[in-house]
């Protein structure tokens, strides 16, 4: 493996050096930051280009901007790998960045270059987003994941990123979710960021069963939350307050939990769910009659 | 170095936390409703001992709430009401009650719908005793109830009987009256 990476990066610094010959003519700093690349020196690399980088001849060229990502990957690696806000992983995409704003239609080799380094850095931050991503730590990795969506629709405007926005945003939701579970009283934006992140998988694919039965608990929990937190003395005029607000969340909750279940009518929770829902509508038999549908599936699978 | 085309493999982590998930808020939801619905009947049933006179002889000891029938979720909420509300002066007493006795004294009995078939039995162990009968099944006012809770538009409400209250010797307050539907709503 360490063989392997080591292959690859003496290939790639060839082809940096490549396209890198006319800079390196003109500054020495260029040719001593590669050097250090290949000598595994990621500080005195780094030194070393933004030495040369304030050349303002160099600091003209696409190309320059281009090796200085190329460095600040490359430092990135060596020393921030572990760092979900690394500052060198910025910095080298931003330098990848303005090497390709600066260069012209035509320089179709170099522009290769620089997405596959794009590329490549995308892969990290998604990566990082997904390995991360808990209750305790949900809002660098969603920023992550939103640097890896920027780059891929630059780089490559006509993939299709929708699976990956879908499964982030289910991820994001089940962590919202436990979120809130863990202390529903101080958590209403949680409830928000929740809504948000699954409305957005339904805007992709409006067939998401997940994110229908999900959207379908999230009010339901709502309704449930909503009557048992209201104290014992509740008066009468507030408790049928309290009660509309209930009904109201459950009727919403019961769309998506229907459709769920249209979806895919095998599925456990989902009969759970629409038995809850009816319950809590006070719609006992409706409620029973998805009981009984859960039974028998249940029946069914043991068979199986 | 992965690809973005390999992120396949991060993803199992995040199906990982869906997956999670999904079982978590199934398990809850099987307890919840049912616990929401007892929650709304305990909040009717402490307003009640508010809302409604028992005679003196009831004024003082334990403030006893009786559950007939199998109704083991409000029997819980009722005695987490109990651990933390009393009536006026009066501490609650919870208890299940598997026989009726005609000496026994409640401030309220709450007959669950599995004890319908005894109903005429309690009315007539009860009758003047100082008891607030509650039930929860269509036209139970008719038969002796003084509290029948019914569910009107999805929500739980209470028909009223004055005159069956009047005969167990309680003094219903206006407000409540105003608050109970009408049999035919």
């Amino acid at each position: 493996m360490i063989k392997r990476s080591k292959y690859l990066l003496l290939i790639t610094l060839f082809c940096v050096c490549g396209s890198m010959r006319i800079t390196a003519q003109k500054n020495a700093d260029f040719v001593a930051a590669l050097n250090y690349v290949n000598l595994k020196q990621a500080d005195s690399a780094r030194a070393r280009v933004d030495k040369a980088m304030r050349d303002s001849v160099v600091a003209k060229d696409a190309q320059s901007w281009y090796v200085r990502g190329f460095i600040y990957k490359f430092y990135y690696v060596s020393k921030e790998a572990d760092n979900q806000t690394s500052p060198a992983r910025t910095e080298a995409l931003r330098s990848l960045r303005k090497g390709l704003s600066m260069l012209p239609d035509t320089a179709k080799t170099l522009k290769e270059s620089i997405n596959l380094q794009m590329k490549s850095l995308a892969a990290k931050y998604h990566n990082d987003a997904a390995r991360s991503l808990d209750t305790s730590n949900y809002k660098i990795p969603v920023q992550n994941f939103a640097t890896y969506m920027d780059i891929m629709k630059q780089i490559e405007p006509g993939m299709n990123l929708k699976p990956a926005e879908i499964e982030i945003n289910l991820a994001l939701s089940a962590i919202y979710s436990s979120l809130y579970s863990a202390n529903p009283k101080t958590r209403a934006n949680i409830l928000e960021l929740n809504k948000a992140a699954l409305l957005k998988v339904l805007s992709l694919d409006p067939n998401n069963v997940s994110a229908n039965y999900n959207m379908g608990i999230l009010y339901y929990n709502q309704a449930v939350f909503l009557i048992n937190n209201s104290d014992y003395e509740t008066p009468l005029t507030s408790l049928n307050g309290i009660q509309d607000d209930q009904v109201q969340l459950f009727k919403q909750s019961l769309p998506f939990t229907e459709k769920a279940y249209q979806l895919n009518p095998k599925k456990e929770e989902t009969l759970q769910a629409l038995s809850g829902i009816y319950f809590g509508l006070n719609d006992y038999d409706k409620s029973k009659l998805f009981q009984e549908k859960l039974d028998e599936l249940r029946k069914e699978q043991k068979k199986h | 170095m992965r690809e973005p085309g390999s992120v396949l493999q991060t993803m199992r982590k995040l199906l990982f936390i869906i997956m999670g998930f999904l079982i978590f808020s199934a398990f809850q939801q099987r307890e919840d409703a049912a616990i929401m619905n007892a929650h709304v009947k305990a909040i009717f049933l402490y307003n009640f001992t508010k809302q409604i006179e028992w005679p003196s002889d009831y004024k003082s000891g334990n403030f006893v709430i009786g559950v007939y029938g199998t109704y083991v979720t409000l029997l819980n909420e009722l005695n987490k009401m109990a651990s933390t509300k009393t009536a006026g002066t009066q501490k609650f007493e919870i208890k299940e009650i598997t026989s009726i006795e005609s000496a026994a004294k409640y401030h309220i009995l709450f007959v669950s719908s599995d004890k319908m078939a005894q109903f005429a039995e309690i009315t007539s162990k009860l009758k003047g005793h100082g008891t607030l009968l509650v039930t929860e099944k269509e036209g139970m006012t008719k038969k002796g109830s003084a509290i029948n809770f019914v569910v009107v538009d999805s929500k739980i409400k209470f028909q009223l009987s004055k005159t069956n209250a009047e005969k167990q010797q309680l003094k219903v307050s206006r407000d409540l009256e105003a608050f109970a539907v009408k049999e035919n709503d």
